[in-house]
């Protein structure tokens, strides 16, 4: 029945999908025609005007108008504008014709709007159905394999039934198999141990009589041959068999017995009296452990249990102090007592233990939720995702670095050469440079060295010039006083320069250093007074300034004396020039007027 | 080390006298004594037939030799050559023959077990025990020699008699709940006797010396059981081998399991240093130790430069080395330094460094056949009690050392071939061990080493014992003997 049930809708759903599919190329086409028959009918007359088939001609005008205004009646439009130029005749009133017209025109475009309409909806209704025939036939589908896979299961379910039926018959018969060998076995063990015994009594019997008979025939060679008889090895006589001898072994092997128990019982109570060495000790420290921890738990919650314990810990202390007495003699009443106070020991170290895993626990999720609060998840979590996100980016930024550099490597090797070469060869350049650099530090410092030294000399020997122009000037104004002649004066001034000059230059040290300002008048002095001071040679010459300074020995001090003229000018104006150029470094706010005032002096 | 020259022995008899003095060997029908020291012969004794059996007696003053297919005995002393002393069972045959512990009496076993004859050699007199059991281990004395435990099979039970050996007064008669009884074994103090079950059955049985029974072990049941059974020497624990692979150590108070050793085919214990022998040529030994030691650095070889000068004053030749298989890198440097302080090894060849699990030759018994080569059937503790040393017969050529202080596994030493025999040192803990070829292995907790006998002909090594000193070896080959002494001022350093 179901079958038969299922299977028809099909066939019927397809035969209205045909037969709709059908009707709908039929209808359209159709529908099309009635519009082009609508329209033929309206508008042949229009195309086909000279055609004597045509609707309306100059015959019968009136009888088209009637039958149109029958026609317009019928649609239920006003027909009376007809009937006005009916009266006249042939001839048609407009107004109400290009009325009804229009009016035809606008039920024409209404009915065309609604069978559009009409159009699209059963457009829409047939693809629904489509639709739904499609999932119907899946449906249907999925319910044939589901009700296939149901009988197929129902088959290897009894399938597993009838091999779970044999297999417990063979179970059972295994079972009874099994039974039955274990029958086999035990009656053949009997039957083996009943045997055996018979052997063993049957071998008994024959050894007996084996032995009697040995003993009957007298066998002769049994026999022992000894030189001389030994002594016993613990150096006694041999004694007879007796009941006190008997009693006497008994005796040493109850003693030898005795002795075993002994040493095993002393072992033991070693043994014993360390183990409770060991407890006494696990006692006392559990005891140290717990005491000092009382007082704060008692100041943080003094709750139930803690009096509980501490009672027992009062009562512990009571028992303590016989237990350790009474350990000693290991009585049993001391034992229990030990056995209890460690117990009760234990018990609450386990209940402390328990505490302390309690509160620890407390404690963390109190800081969950603590940090929850104090420092908020979202923030944690964005700062992390942000941590992150930065860590990509410089990861990614790397990536691409190493990326491109690998592609500049692989791309544009030889310009990468170059690149690096030239990156090389200005590298080097640059050390050079550097190099070069330091060595010019390094002479620069030389020179400022060498300068200083000069400035220092030039100083001593503007004082020296000083304090000659000095002598000189007094010498002059004490020959004007004097009014030698004139011969000897000249000689005598001559000589007398030479030796004052001489005996200047010997002490040029002694002389005080002036400040700079002083010191850059005083050269500029000397720059104007040179040509006079050149003739009167009492100005010293460089090589005996260099003498001063140590730069070079003494032995070469003749030969610079030859051009001592030339080169005293030189070195002082070289030591002007250093001089001014200390003073542009040294002051440079300074160096410039000093200079202006250098030119000006010179010129 | 250094080896003495080679002798002459047959049916491996050589043995030392109880204090350490002399050396008897046999050889055919020749008893030979030697000075242990000069190894010069000091006595010289002919028998009447080929020696099967001898034996010393306690005191080291008599050596009994038994011919056992003319049911013969002969006993010699050392202080007066020319006294002799013959005892002939007659036409009931003889099995086994032993001193007693004062080394006056001996106790001859007839054939078919019908009897033991004990032969007095102070008064002549000759006693008989009747129904003595034929198994495994039916007589044993206490180690102070006050007591014998006899075995016997009365009416289809098992019996144990226990006699004073002063004058074989029996002191205790019992029964035993066992079903059929394989042996028995005094402890080491004398006052403890365990007896164990036939295989069929895992069952082990501990008397008091008064015949009490303190305790009954049974570890599983309708398997084969109990293979092998030793005290220890300080009567603290008591080892038992079965066929499961396992030993199971009982303790001396509530006689309880304290633990078990299993053999496994894989060692995955990272503590345990596994030793495997390898063959190879001594002149490629130094290139491998350079590549692979580099890690120990120097000390390794100046450890080898002196074992080659070692090799050169003794003439040992040492081609056999052991792979040092150190499972867990840590103990490396740990090792390492014993192997250099080790005064016992000589050459240590510390090859690869292998990582946990290692893999241990195994021989599937069959199945079929009765007496199975499975489980543990040789058990020996070390002289201090410390360390236990197991065999296998599944894994015939490894033997196990377990650490009693720890009890865990100590080492593992893997051979290359089937090991035949060890026995500690009775001084240290030092384990001596052969497996049939031509050289000599030592174990120490400090490490392992092997010796090649440096003697001509292809001397193999069946069997060993020690002195009663740890001083020296006497090893056993097919027809050969010698000695090997250790050095005991390397010991001491």
């Amino acid at each position: 029945m179901g079958d038969w049930w299922t299977t028809t809708p099909v066939e019927t759903s397809m035969g209205n999908h045909e037969i709709s599919s059908i009707l709908r190329v039929t209808m359209s086409p159709s529908g099309q025609n009635n519009l082009a028959s609508m329209y033929s009918s309206l508008a042949l007359p229009k195309s086909s005007y000279n055609v004597l088939s045509a609707f309306c001609t100059e015959d019968n005008i009136p009888q088209c108008i009637s039958y149109i205004n029958q026609e317009i009646a019928s649609l239920g439009l006003s027909s009376t504008c007809m009937e006005a130029g009916s009266a006249e005749g042939a001839s048609l009133s407009t107004v109400p014709a290009l009325n009804a017209m229009y009016e035809l025109l606008q039920a024409h475009r209404r009915s065309r709007c609604s069978l559009e309409e009409l159009e699209r909806d059963q457009l829409k209704s047939s693809s629904t159905l489509e639709h739904m025939q499609i999932s119907n036939s899946r449906l249907k589908d999925q319910l044939e394999l589901s009700k296939r896979e149901k009988s197929g299961l129902h088959e290897t379910e009894r399938q597993l039934q009838l091999k779970i039926r044999t297999l417990q018959s063979c179970l059972k018969t295994e079972k009874d198999e099994v039974q039955k060998l274990q029958s086999i076995i035990a009656s053949r063990a009997s039957q083996y141990s009943h045997d055996s015994k018979r052997k063993e009594r049957e071998c008994t019997k024959l050894k007996e009589r084996l032995g009697q008979l040995l003993i009957d025939k007298r066998d002769k060679k049994l026999a022992i041959d000894v030189l001389n008889y030994l002594g016993r090895s613990d150096g006694r006589r041999s004694q007879w068999k007796t009941a006190k001898m008997g009693a006497s072994h008994e005796g040493e092997m109850y003693k030898s017995l005795l002795n075993d128990y002994e040493e095993r019982h002393s072992a033991l109570m070693l043994e014993n009296a360390e183990l409770k060495k060991v407890l006494q000790q696990m006692k006392r420290e559990m005891v140290s452990i717990l005491s000092p921890r009382k007082p704060c738990s008692r100041g943080a919650h003094a709750d139930d249990s803690y009096e509980q314990a501490g009672s027992d810990r009062e009562e512990e202390e009571e028992v303590g102090g016989p237990s350790r007495e009474t350990l000693d003699q290991s009585c049993e009443h001391a034992k229990e007592q030990l056995t209890n106070s460690i117990r009760q020991q234990w018990r609450r170290l386990k209940s402390h233990m328990e505490r302390l895993d309690s509160q620890a626990s407390l404690v963390q999720t109190q800081q969950q939720q603590s940090g929850k609060e104090a420092v908020p998840r979202e923030i944690h979590n964005e700062e992390m995702e942000r941590m992150r996100l930065e860590v990509q980016q410089c990861k990614d930024f790397i990536h691409t670095q190493q990326q491109l550099l690998q592609q500049q490597l692989n791309s544009s090797f030889d310009d990468e050469t170059a690149a690096l070469l030239n990156d090389c060869y200005t590298l080097e350049e640059k050390e050079r440079l550097k190099e070069e650099w330091r060595l010019f530090e390094e002479q620069k410092r030389n020179f400022e060295r060498e300068r200083k030294n000069f400035t220092e000399a030039a100083i001593r020997l503007g004082h020296e010039k000083k304090a000659f122009e000095e002598d000189r000037a007094s010498w002059l104004k004490n020959q004007f006083l004097n009014m030698t002649p004139f011969v000897d004066r000249k000689r005598q001034s001559l000589s007398d320069s030479q030796s004052s000059a001489l005996s200047i230059k010997s002490e040029p040290e002694v002389r005080v250093s002036y400040t700079p300002t002083q010191l850059t008048k005083s050269s500029t002095y000397a720059t104007f007074s040179t040509p006079k001071a050149a003739h009167s040679a009492g100005v010293p010459s460089t090589a005996e300034l260099y003498r001063t300074l140590r730069l070079i020995p003494d032995s070469s001090s003749p030969r610079h004396s030859k051009r001592g003229s030339w080169q005293e000018s030189s070195t002082i104006q070289a030591a002007d020039a250093l001089v001014n150029s200390k003073h542009r470094i040294r002051y440079g706010e300074l160096s410039i007027f000093s200079v202006g005032k250098d030119e000006n002096s010179l010129t | 080390m250094n080896f003495s020259e080679v002798f002459k022995q047959s049916n491996q008899l050589c043995k030392i006298s109880p204090d350490g003095k002399y050396l008897a060997t046999c050889v055919q029908y020749r008893l030979v004594v030697r000075d242990v020291n000069t190894l010069q012969i000091l006595h010289l004794y002919t028998c009447l037939d080929q020696i099967v059996h001898m034996e010393w007696s306690s005191d080291s003053l008599f050596i009994l030799c038994a011919m056992y297919k003319r049911g013969l005995v002969q006993v010699w002393s050392l202080e007066q050559p020319d006294w002799h002393c013959k005892i002939d069972e007659g036409s009931i045959g003889l099995v086994s023959s032993r001193w007693s512990p004062d080394g006056r009496h001996i106790l001859n076993t007839t054939e078919f077990h019908l009897r033991v004859t004990v032969w007095s050699l102070c008064t002549k007199a000759v006693s008989y025990i009747k129904y003595p059991k034929a198994c495994q281990k039916g007589m044993d004395f206490s180690r102070d020699g006050c007591y014998m435990a006899l075995a016997e099979r009365r009416d289809c039970k098992d019996y144990v008699s226990v006699f004073v050996c002063d004058d074989w007064h029996l002191l205790r008669h019992f029964e035993t709940e066992t079903q059929d009884l394989a042996g028995l074994e005094w402890s080491p103090n004398g006052c403890v006797l365990a007896v164990w079950d036939s295989c069929l059955e895992y069952k082990v049985l501990l008397y008091s010396l008064d015949g009490r029974l303190l305790s009954t072990y049974s570890a599983y049941e309708w398997s084969l059981g109990v293979k092998s059974l030793t005290w220890s020497t300080s009567s603290q624990f008591l080892a038992i081998g079965s066929y499961d692979e396992k030993v199971r150590i009982l303790n001396h108070i509530t006689w309880k399991k304290i633990t078990e050793f299993e053999h496994p085919a894989t060692v995955n214990n990272p503590k345990a240093v596994v030793y495997k022998e390898v063959e190879r040529r001594p002149t490629v030994a130094s290139d491998d130790l350079s590549i692979h030691n580099i890690s120990m650095g120097s000390t390794l070889f100046n450890t080898q430069s002196k074992c080659a000068a070692k090799d050169k004053e003794t003439g040992d030749l040492r081609d056999c080395y052991f792979k040092v298989m150190l499972c867990k890198s840590k103990f490396g440097g740990k090792r390492n330094s014993f192997i250099k302080a080790s005064p016992l090894l000589l050459w240590p060849a510390l090859d690869e460094i292998y990582q946990p699990p290692v893999q241990i030759p195994v021989v599937k018994p069959d199945p079929d056949r009765a007496n199975p080569k499975i489980g543990v059937s040789t058990l020996a503790f070390s002289s201090d009690s410390r360390y236990l040393a197991t065999k296998n017969d599944s894994m015939a050529s490894v033997v196990w050392v377990w650490d009693m202080q720890k009890l865990s596994l100590e080492a593992v030493l893997e051979h290359t071939s089937a090991v035949r025999c060890f026995q500690w040192d009775p001084r240290r803990p030092r384990l001596a061990l052969c497996t049939g070829n031509a050289k000599l292995y030592l174990w120490s907790p400090a490490g392992c080493v092997s010796v090649q006998v440096p003697t001509e002909g292809g001397f193999q090594v069946q069997s060993l014992s020690w002195h009663c000193s740890g001083d020296s070896l006497i090893l056993l080959g097919k027809e050969q003997l010698c000695l090997c002494y250790m050095d005991t001022d390397q010991e001491d350093n």
